[in-house]
């Protein structure tokens, strides 16, 4: 058994074992999720998603087209309680109206499942967010965000 | 997507929202997303489709407070 299969099959149980410290039952959650995240992007994100490290933060860069045509640049990450995906492309930080369609002032998605406006899994994070940049390009064309 | 689909698919979330089915047991009923970033609506999708399908979330979306 490799190094990191064990830690990961040692990830559930870690606290039951009193030599094994805190810290060390922390790194094995943290592993087994990434590696989780990495199978679950490789199986439902864009072919051209990049694995990136931004201020500290690792989480996936990918590109949506919605059905209007409009492009854009979205970056998922797990926060630490759910899976949150930032607009980096284009500007909407300054642009849109927050509430109306569903961004918080930095520029994350706000899904609304989960608290702090997250969701539960990185393939529903994603699904969401392509639903939402569809969403984005009627409003930017009506004024009203059809989802 | 044409905007005829667009106006299914708005059709569609409305009408599970309102049975409070946002994540619908019917494959006619549940809307996907493929890798190439694509909504599918489940009643489209051929027999052997929907591996690597990304399943939507179909709750409202929400609105920030502050």
């Amino acid at each position: 058994m490799s190094r990191a299969a064990g830690l990961v099959r040692g990830a559930r149980g870690v606290r039951d074992f009193p030599g094994m410290s805190p810290d060390a039952g922390d790194f094995a959650t943290r592993l087994t999720r990434a590696m989780r995240d990495r199978a679950a992007a490789d199986g439902c994100l864009p072919a051209e998603a990049r694995l990136l490290e931004v201020d500290g933060v690792r989480g996936w860069l990918y590109p949506v087209a919605s059905a209007h045509g409009d492009r854009y640049q979205l970056f998922l990450y797990f926060d630490g309680s759910a899976y949150q995906v930032k607009v980096v492309e284009p500007d909407v930080e300054s642009r849109a109206d927050p509430h109306a369609c569903h961004l918080f002032p930095s520029g994350l998605i706000c899904f609304g499942v989960e608290a702090g406006g997250g969701m539960p899994t990185l393939e529903a994070a994603y699904a969401k967010s392509v639903l939402w940049a569809n969403g984005f390009s009627v409003y930017q064309r009506t004024g009203r965000f059809p989802f | 997507m044409s905007e005829a689909t667009l106006d299914r698919l708005s059709g569609l979330l409305a009408g599970n929202r309102r049975t409070g089915d946002e994540l619908p047991a019917e494959r006619r009923k549940k809307v996907f997303v493929d890798p190439g970033g694509r909504i599918r609506i489940g009643d489209d999708l051929g027999p052997g489709e929907g591996q690597h399908l990304s399943e939507i979330h179909q709750a409202l979306f929400a609105a920030p407070r502050g």
